[in-house]
């Protein structure tokens, strides 16, 4: 088997399985209760702030556990909008973010706030000159991804917080880094953000835990309601294995993140040498300034869909942000593609558990694959 | 007084010689699907099963979701047996029911009474009167219409006394099983499972086969055809799903036919196929979902040149349908969620923009002629290495 959705989803590490199961078996209170079981497990949630905190160069108060970063993404967006109505209606976000920003902002968009939906280039990348255009008087909030999570383009965060701020300081910026934490250096207070979103379960921790740094001082709206957890901004229990595992995981990429990075990359280039090795296939994005762990390729007169089908049947697995027929849709056409370059793409989602054994296989079956699937194009 | 569900069967009452038969299969098919809720025995009346419990009252909540389903059943009602034939006890036992089931509502009624005991002292109008009186001064919330009533209360004189509720409307049709074995060519569309359900209601059972055609078609379209058919499992009592792979021969007819006959032959094809596993199955039919003119291949131009190619009988009981009627119908099968899952087959890549829409019966028989030798070894291979799932 080999796994290239990992963009998707990811194998939970044998460290952070480890402190899942610790933390699960044996800490087991509810870090909330006066008891000292109670005590212990708001221990282990206190620890796994820390070493989040630290990595991501935030305070360990700026930063709140969640679900997942699509309840981040909610929670910032709407938080924000409701809490600073007076200052404004108006943010600004870019046609290319994932549907857990673009969709909350659709429907902010229903609910009377102005929403600007800022263009990209062939390139998957936002135009500063068009930012600067959309700024305006009523601007609140401007909400843009870091790495993208079909093509890897990577957004001019820091270009845009400066264009930002030398508008107007007031405006907050908030990032969805869904693909960038854990995998990119991060440094929250450098990048002089307000707001940033990320999940465990893209790199090695179980699904159902994430985060969300609000910047100290920025007034956030809660999403739930019920008990005083964490400061009041967010109701319910603490998912405290689920923390201390995502933390687990995020230390573990932070010992060895230059080995993995080097690792990847070295995947990366083993899969690009489809370009050679076959005709009309093309680079998605670009490779310039993109994410090693993200690869999106377009094979000419190929579905991506029937491409991942043959691909899932040899047990090798890869992801299409496009089903075989749809028209219009998916996030490759904010790049101006045409619609063929489109149906044609499939994505690669790398990890540090790809091989360049793995990537060989992989572009061996694609070569065989695409050979046999050219022969049977639409006439 | 003891809780008993009334069973009505249609059509089958009218049956001459061959009724025992018909009422055999429909008790053992409501009893295939109440028997491990408990003890349970069925009185035949006329052009009606009673269920009862041997341990006491039926639960409805439980049984009637049971019973609702099978097919051949026309209606059921909540039913109360009264052990004593006796006026007196009659009247309390039914103020007593009406009670139960309509609380204060407010309401109109009536009583229906039938008196099959002909020794019973009151005849079925003085039974009818004297109750509904009865009612109708105890309870201020019920109103005597005996033109238009909102609720009907039936009395029964057998052998023992019944007392039910109005009759709920159930699916009718025939004892699934009692019409022979059809063939159900199931795509993961609207169409094919309503097809499936309405001749299974005409008490055919059905196989049904799906042609699978990785990587042109994903592993999820075909979890979506096996959900459907497990869907049409819960009118049928069970059923046999045939996963027929079929990309070979799919890719044969592309390298040798026109494209704008694509359709056309491979659905030819599937017909050939089928009609091979009806033989194997002793199956006497194939049904598909065609409903005239809806797309391409059914119109009656493409069915006439499609169906020449077996000799065993085809069946389309939506030929003649609406798509909106068939969606409206779907729906109520809960097939409709299932067949609306987005998982789009890439097979279209095959298809042509503008497929014929009257292609001439001999020209495409001449070019199946042709291709014959080479695809009836892929055609058994196809049948061959089948997965077949039961549910």
């Amino acid at each position: 088997m080999i796994y290239f959705d990992n963009a998707a989803s990811s194998k939970i590490c044998d460290e952070a399985m480890e402190e899942f199961q610790r933390v699960g078996q044996v800490v087991y209170g509810n870090p909330h209760a006066k008891s000292k079981m109670g005590m212990m497990a708001e221990e282990e949630v206190k620890r796994s702030i820390e070493i989040l905190a630290r990595g991501l160069k935030c305070n360990e108060d700026e930063l709140v556990i969640t679900s997942c970063a699509t309840e981040s993404n909610n929670m910032f967006l709407r938080g924000v909008v409701k809490r600073y109505k007076r200052k404004g209606n108006h943010i600004i976000t870019q046609k290319s973010e994932h549907s857990a920003v673009k969709s909350v902002a659709k429907q902010l968009e229903n609910e009377g706030v102005e929403v600007t939906y800022l263009d990209v280039d062939e390139k998957g990348v936002i135009s500063i000159q068009q930012l600067k255009e959309s700024l305006k008087e009523n601007t609140i909030l401007v909400s843009i991804m870091h790495v993208n999570n079909e093509t890897g383009a990577i957004m001019p965060i820091e270009e845009i917080v400066s264009e930002v701020k030398k508008y107007n300081k007031e405006i907050l910026v908030h990032v969805d880094g869904v693909q960038s934490f854990g995998k990119l250096d991060v440094n929250f207070r450098k990048l002089n953000i307000d707001g940033y979103s990320f999940t465990g379960h893209k790199i090695h921790a179980p699904k159902g835990v994430g985060g969300l740094i609000i910047k100290d001082g920025v007034k956030v709206e809660s999403l739930i309601y019920g008990g005083n957890h964490q400061n009041g901004r967010r109701a319910g229990t603490v998912n405290v294995s689920g923390v201390a595992s995502l933390a687990k995981a995020f230390e573990t990429w932070e010992k060895n993140k230059d080995e993995y990075t080097v690792k990847v990359g070295e995947v990366k280039k083993e899969l690009l040498k489809l370009l050679d090795e076959l005709d009309g296939v093309v680079v998605n994005g670009n490779l310039e300034n993109s994410s090693n762990y993200l690869l999106n390729l377009s094979f000419e007169h190929i579905r991506g869909e029937v491409l991942l089908h043959g691909l899932s049947e040899l047990e090798i697995y890869v992801s299409t942000g496009t089903s075989c027929n749809s028209t219009g849709t998916g996030m490759l056409t904010t790049y101006g593609y045409s619609k063929e370059r489109i149906l044609g793409s499939v994505r690669f989602g790398l990890s540090r558990y790809n091989t360049v054994e793995e990537a060989r296989e992989t572009v061996e079956e694609i070569k065989k694959l695409v050979g046999t699937l050219r022969k049977f194009k639409k006439r | 007084m003891k809780k008993v569900l009334v069973i009505k069967y249609g059509e089958i009452a009218l049956r001459g010689k061959n009724r025992g038969m018909f009422e055999n299969k429909l008790i053992l098919n409501i009893r295939k699907n109440v028997d491990n809720l408990g003890n349970f025995y069925i009185v035949r009346e006329q052009g009606r099963f009673i269920l009862e419990n041997t341990e006491g009252d039926i639960d409805f909540e439980e049984i009637i979701p049971r019973v609702e389903v099978v097919l051949g059943v026309i209606g059921i009602a909540k039913g109360y047996c009264v052990e004593e034939k006796n006026i007196d006890v009659i009247r309390e036992s039914a103020l007593e029911i009406m009670k139960i089931e309509h609380g204060d509502e407010k309401k109109t009624f009536k009583v229906v009474t039938k008196r099959a005991d002909k020794q019973f002292h009151l005849k079925s109008n003085e039974i009818s009167m004297d109750v509904g009186g009865y009612i109708f001064e105890n309870m201020e919330n019920m109103d005597v219409d005996v033109k238009n009533p909102k609720t009907i209360l039936n009395i029964e004189i057998r052998t023992k006394v019944y007392i039910s509720t109005d009759v709920i409307k159930t699916l009718g049709g025939l004892p699934y099983g009692s019409a022979g074995k059809g063939i159900l060519l199931l795509s993961g569309g609207i169409d094919s499972p309503v097809a499936g359900f309405l001749m299974a209601r005409r008490g055919v059972e059905i196989i049904c086969v799906y042609f699978h055609s990785p990587p042109y078609t994903s592993e999820r379209a075909k979890q979506k055809v096996k959900d459907l058919a497990k869907r049409l499992s819960h009118f049928t009592g069970g059923i046999k799903l045939y996963v027929v792979p079929f990309t070979e021969t799919q890719l044969y007819l592309y390298e040798n036919v026109p494209p704008e006959k694509m359709t056309i032959l491979l659905k030819r094809a599937m017909l050939r196929i089928s009609e091979k596993i009806a033989e194997k199955e002793k199956a006497l039919g194939l049904v598909v979902g065609d409903s005239v003119g809806q797309v391409a291949s059914q119109t009656l131009q493409s069915i006439h040149a499609i169906s020449s190619v077996v000799d065993i009988p085809i069946y389309r009981p939506l030929a003649s349908y609406d798509k909106q009627d068939i969606i409206n119908l779907a729906i109520k099968l809960k097939t409709y969620e299932i067949s609306n899952r987005p998982y789009e087959d890439c097979c279209t890549i095959f298809l042509a923009d503008h497929p014929e829409t009257k292609p001439k019966k001999s020209i495409i028989e001449s070019i199946d002629r042709n291709l014959n030798v080479g695809i009836d070894e892929l055609e058994n291979k196809a049948i061959k290495n089948s997965e077949i799932v039961k549910y």
